[in-house]
C-alpha cells in the first residue's frame, strides 16, 4: 500500500469521529426544543448579551406601568433565553438583548409583554417573524427553504468522506506488461 | 532464473468524479456573486401580498379617526414619517409629486413624532404629549407642502412595529382589497419611483 493510501486512510479514520460529533452537534442545533439551547440562560451568557431591560434608565414612557417594576425571576429566564436569539434590526449585528438602538428598545418592551402574557416562545418568535420577516431570528427556521443552510455542510462532508474511502478501496489498475525493448534496457541497469 | 518481470505503473485516465468537487466550488461561487451584489441592509418585508395590519389612529388635529379598514374600496400609499428624520425631509417633494396622481390616496403616519429622549418618562399618549406633535407634525407639512389627505399620529409606535417598521421614512403601497403590495424602507427616490412604484400603481389599476 502506498503512502498516500496511508496517509488518506488515517486522515478518514480521524475525521469519521469527527464528522459524526459535529453532524450531532448540528442536529441539535436545529432543534429547538433540545435543553442544550437553554445554555444562552447561564451567567457566562448573560455578561455578553448584556443587562436585562430591568437595568435600562427608566427614560421610556411606557403605557403600561407592569412593564417598569422589575421582572420576576421567572420571566427574566424566559427573557434570556428569547433576547439573544433575535436581532436588533437597526444595529444589525447586534441582538435585540443589547441593542441601544430605540426600535430594540421598544421591542424589548413589547417581548417582555408578551412573556408575562403567558405566551409561548414560539408565539414571540411569530409574532416578530410576521411583522419582520425571518431575518428577525439568529437561528433560522429549520424549514424547506433552509434545508441546504442547515444540512448542506453535513450532506457535503459525508460526500467527501463517501469519496475519499472509495478512493481508498479501489485496488490500483494492474500495470501494463514492458515492452521488449523496454525490458532491455532494466536488465542493462539491473545488471551493471 | 528468468530475468525479474518489471512493470511500469500503468497510466491512469482521471475519473470524471474527480470534477465533482470543482462544480461543487463553482456553485458556491456563483451563489456568492449573486449574494454579495445583494444590499444586506433592505429586508424583504414579509407584509408583501398580506392585509395590511389593522389599527386605528387618531389624525392629526383631532378630526377624527382613521383605522385600517378605511383602505378598502381606494388605492393607498402610506409613509411612516416624522419631523426629526433627515431622509423624510429629502423625499418630501416627490411625495408632494406623488399626491397629484389621481387616484393615489396619501395617508402619512407620523411616528413617535416625540421620541424616548424627548419624552423622559412621560407617557406618549398623554394630552400634552399629543398636543406638543400635533403642533410640530403640522408645522412641519405646513413648511415642506402638504402631502397627505390624511395625517396620522402614532405616538407610541405600536402601529409601526404592526408594520415592520425598522427605519425612518418608509413607504407602503396598500390595493383596493387593503392588501400591501409594495414596501420601500428608506427615503423614495426618483429611480425607485420610476422602476417599481409607478408600473405597480398602473398595474394595479
Amino acid at each position: 500500500m502506498t503512502d498516500f493510501h496511508m496517509a488518506l486512510r488515517a486522515l478518514v479514520r480521524a475525521w469519521l469521529p469527527i464528522g459524526m460529533a459535529v453532524m450531532a452537534t448540528g442536529v441539535g442545533a436545529a432543534s429547538p426544543g433540545l435543553p442544550v439551547n437553554a445554555i444562552q440562560a447561564s451567567p457566562l451568557a448573560q455578561s455578553v448579551t448584556g443587562p436585562a431591560p430591568a437595568a435600562v434608565p427608566a427614560v421610556q414612557a411606557v403605557a403600561n406601568v407592569q412593564s417598569e417594576a422589575p421582572m420576576t425571576s421567572a420571566v427574566k429566564a424566559r427573557w434570556d433565553h428569547i433576547a439573544a436569539e433575535l436581532r436588533c434590526l437597526v444595529c444589525q449585528n447586534e441582538s435585540l438583548a443589547s441593542s441601544n438602538a430605540e426600535l430594540a428598545v421598544d421591542l424589548r418592551r413589547e417581548v417582555r409583554g408578551l412573556i408575562e402574557q403567558g405566551q409561548s416562545d414560539a408565539d414571540i418568535r411569530t409574532f416578530l417573524v410576521r411583522r419582520y420577516g425571518d431575518f428577525v431570528l439568529y437561528k433560522p427556521e429549520v424549514k424547506p427553504v433552509t434545508w441546504l443552510l442547515w444540512f448542506g455542510p453535513f450532506v457535503l462532508l459525508l460526500g467527501a468522506l463517501a469519496v475519499a474511502l472509495r478512493l481508498m478501496r479501489r485496488s490500483p489498475a494492474a500495470p501494463e506488461p514492458l515492452t521488449d525493448s523496454e525490458r532491455e534496457r532494466a536488465r542493462q541497469l539491473l545488471e551493471s | 532464473m528468468s530475468a525479474p518481470t518489471l512493470v511500469k505503473p500503468a497510466g491512469q485516465r482521471m475519473p470524471r468524479w474527480v470534477f465533482v468537487p470543482l462544480a461543487l466550488f463553482l456553485g458556491m461561487v456563483a451563489f456568492l456573486a449573486v449574494g454579495l451584489q445583494r444590499n444586506p441592509q433592505e429586508i424583504p418585508s414579509p407584509l408583501i401580498g398580506r392585509p395590511a395590519p389593522a389599527f386605528e389612529l387618531p389624525m392629526v388635529g383631532g378630526a377624527g379617526v382613521f383605522s385600517a379598514e378605511q383602505f378598502k374600496g381606494q388605492l393607498t400609499l402610506v409613509n411612516l414619517w416624522a419631523t426629526w428624520c433627515a431622509g423624510c425631509k429629502e423625499e418630501h417633494p416627490i411625495l408632494m409629486a406623488l399626491s397629484r396622481q389621481p387616484g393615489l390616496n396619501m395617508v402619512g403616519i407620523n411616528y413617535k413624532e416625540l421620541q424616548a429622549s424627548e419624552l423622559a418618562g412621560q407617557d406618549p399618549q398623554s394630552a400634552e404629549a399629543v398636543q406638543k406633535a400635533t403642533a410640530r407634525s403640522q408645522a412641519w407639512l405646513q413648511k415642506q407642502g402638504q402631502a397627505f389627505g390624511v395625517n396620522l399620529l402614532d405616538m407610541d409606535g405600536r402601529v409601526g412595529m404592526d408594520f415592520g417598521v425598522y427605519g425612518l421614512p418608509e413607504t407602503y403601497l396598500v390595493d383596493r382589497e387593503g392588501v400591501v403590495r409594495f414596501k420601500h424602507a428608506g427615503a423614495l427616490t426618483p429611480d425607485v419611483v420610476q422602476q417599481k412604484l409607478l408600473p405597480l400603481l398602473r398595474g394595479v389599476d
